[in-house]
């Protein structure tokens, strides 16, 4: 008698398990209110900081830099190179105005398409050299640093300049170029 | 999650010119290949890609006319959108698409985006938001996002109890990517809801069958083979049954249940010793695991079938052994989660991009009842508190990291009086990020706490589980002793 009543608990938890039948494939929603509740506020004070990060970004801006005496240079790297950039210093007039140590997800990025602010202020109105040392990680493990120097003329308005780091005919060795951007 | 780069901030950029440039190299936003052809587009890009979405969504020249409702809604934009779903703002999301469409945006990643924040609205539960967005995404688009707006489709009606019109849905897939098969899976099991059970048997048939695909769908075909066999299980088809719980291979993730459900098609059809040899492979596994704890109570009950009373309570009681150290085991878990140990460990294990989830670490597991967890670290609202959490710890680093850094700054500006006012309004921004921080402290502490009542309430449902495991051995156990004593006691003159 008892076993028989073991038996039927026992169907019936295997019975249970199978009732629950096979889920939707999918992914479940959030249902918890108390999750949503949370969701909500963490999204509030992630719009507060965000907004505060603007604010810094703008006050900063405003304060600091003005058009006409503003030049910003950017780094982006050829998706076609084979070495990795480990770092980049940046002289103007032979005075160095920026350094920047590279890791492997900045270099992705660059590779991805992504630019990167490598500096940005205030240049007196006038004819200047930019001198951008590097020091790269080629694909067969050597490193190799170079320098290249170019000449730009800062005029009235802001100038944008993209260092374009490619791969160069052997696609090991790199390339440096300078792109001047202007307004369209 | 997002990381923020706090050296970026204090650096800013000339806005209000729109620079452009031909020839740029297409970018990889989301597997899709965009050109941006402004440099400030691809400086978001160069955060997004490294997961700065605060600093990409901070980017002056591309943010600013952002707020701009009657500008076009560029690729840029789309960019911007990405970077703010990641950053878990999709409302923003909600008005950059008030906007008209730019003639020059690239369709694919207008549909991906849009389908990106339809998910975001069906997963907290906006279903007809979620109908609106996929509606305006149209099934004009192509190849995979086509399949994927379909599955969501089925699913988001489904979710609205208009079941029919989910099969239709569903129905429509033709394509062969992993959204089909998903699609075609959770059209089956909606079929079976309906109670159009030769349909929804034949849609399983053919999921059952699929081979050479991803390991995703390979799981999925196994899961169909279960499906099928559980439904003529129930039916009391054995035969046919333990058909499709043989299909299913040892590597698996339905295997053990598959062994569990083999072992009771046999059994039911009173072949107990054939029984035998599904459980008693599956009793060999992980005694935390539930099938085997479920092989752990039928093997003495096949045992005690076949008669064989004395193995069967030797048995009876390996289980009542091992019941009592697991139910132990969770609840030295739940104390060391009270007092803070276990609770840090899970909090430190770190996020698995490949499958969305946690990554699994020795220690972590080799702590006690902490393996009773891991089902709840798949869970999504486990996720999605976790992903919080760590997200408020980043906040909570770039906050304090801007504090050093106006601190620098302002001891800077002290020594230029043309600076004062700056300087001034630095002091205000400080005061600011004190404020934040404390909102910070606070929320991280709620979702610490949540954490851990999830893991608690993950953790009494095993409990509850091994207590009626618990009983069942015991009776079983105590029937044995019936038995024996009767017949002891029938033996007396």
């Amino acid at each position: 008698m008892r076993r028989d009543l073991v038996f039927l608990l026992l169907c019936m938890l295997a019975m249970s398990a199978r009732a629950q039948g096979p889920a939707p494939d999918g992914i479940e929603q959030f249902s918890s209110e108390r999750f949503q509740v949370l969701e909500g506020q963490v999204q509030s004070l992630k719009r507060d900081i965000l907004g505060f990060s603007r604010d810094l970004h703008s006050l900063m801006k405003e304060a600091l830099f003005q058009s006409e005496t503003q030049v910003a240079v950017y780094v982006s790297a050829d998706q076609s190179a084979e070495f990795q950039v480990s770092s980049i210093q940046l002289a103007l007039d032979g005075r160095t105005i920026a350094t920047r140590v590279y890791t492997v997800s900045e270099n992705e990025a660059l590779r991805q398409g992504g630019v990167q602010r490598l500096f940005v202020g205030r240049v007196e109105p006038g004819n200047h050299k930019l001198t951008v040392s590097f020091l790269v990680s080629e694909s067969d493990g050597r490193s190799r640093r170079g320098d290249t120097s170019f000449n730009f003329k800062k005029d009235e308005t802001a100038n944008i300049l993209e260092i374009e780091i490619t791969g160069g005919p052997s696609k090991n060795e790199p390339d440096l170029n300078l792109k001047e951007w202007r307004s369209s | 999650m997002f990381a923020i780069s706090r050296s970026y901030l204090f650096v800013a950029l000339l806005c209000g010119v729109l620079l452009t440039s031909s020839g740029v190299q297409a970018a990889n936003v989301r597997g899709l290949d965009i050109h941006f052809t402004d440099i400030y587009s691809r400086e978001v890009l160069y955060h997004y890609l490294q997961n700065d979405y605060i600093t990409a969504l901070s980017v002056p020249a591309a943010v600013q006319d952002g707020t701009t409702s009657d500008r076009l809604l560029t690729n840029t934009d789309l960019l911007l959108a990405q970077a703010y779903l990641a950053y878990g703002l999709h409302n923003n999301v909600d008005e950059l698409f008030r906007r008209t469409i730019d003639n020059n945006i690239s369709p694919r990643l207008l549909a991906r985006t849009q389908l990106d924040l339809a998910w975001v609205y069906y997963h907290r539960g906006n279903y007809r938001r979620a109908e609106e967005i996929l509606t305006q995404v149209g099934d004009s688009v192509a190849g995979d996002l086509k399949e994927e707006r379909q599955v969501l489709l089925g699913d988001v009606l489904q979710a609205q109890g208009r079941v029919e019109r989910a099969v239709q849905a569903w129905g429509m897939l033709t394509g062969e990517s992993d959204w089909t098969y998903y699609g075609r899976y959770n059209r089956a099991i909606a079929l079976q809801t309906l109670k159009r059970v030769d349909e929804a048997r034949s849609a399983l048939e053919q999921l059952a069958l699929v081979s050479g695909a991803s390991d995703e769908i390979t799981a999925l075909r196994d899961k169909a083979n279960l499906a099928l066999g559980n439904t003529y299980l129930e039916e009391k088809s054995f035969d046919r049954a333990q058909t499709y719980f043989e299909r299913i291979p040892a590597g698996s993730p339905y295997y053990r249940e598959a062994l569990l459900n083999l072992g009771w098609c046999k059994s039911l059809s009173r072949q107990q010793q054939a029984a035998l040899v599904p459980w008693q492979k599956l009793q060999a596994g992980d005694v935390t695991d539930p099938q085997v704890q479920q092989a752990l109570i039928a093997v003495p009950y096949a045992l005690a079938k076949l008669g064989n009373d004395a193995e069967s309570l030797e048995r009876n009681q390996d289980a009542i052994s091992v019941f009592s150290a697991q139910l132990e085991a969770i609840d030295a878990a739940i104390i060391s989660l009270n007092e803070g140990p276990l609770l840090d460990q899970l909090l430190s294990l770190k996020p698995d991009p490949k499958s969305g989830g946690v990554k699994l670490t020795t220690s972590f597991l080799a702590a006690r009842g902490a393996s009773y967890l891991v089902d709840l670290l798949a869970r999504n609202e486990f996720q999605a508190a976790y992903s919080s959490y760590r997200d408020l710890r980043v906040l909570r680093r770039s906050l304090t990291g801007w504090n050093t850094d106006i601190k620098s700054y302002s001891r800077v500006l002290q020594t230029r009086s043309k600076f004062a006012a700056l300087s001034k309004q630095l002091d205000v921004s400080r005061d600011r990020i004190s404020q934040l921080l404390v909102e910070v402290d606070s929320l991280t502490d709620i979702h610490k706490n949540y954490i851990r009542d999830l893991a608690i309430t993950s953790l009494n449902q095993d409990k509850e589980r091994l207590k009626q495991y618990l009983g069942y051995v015991r009776l079983a156990a105590a029937q044995i002793y019936d038995v024996r004593f009767v017949k002891q006691e029938g033996r007396r003159p």
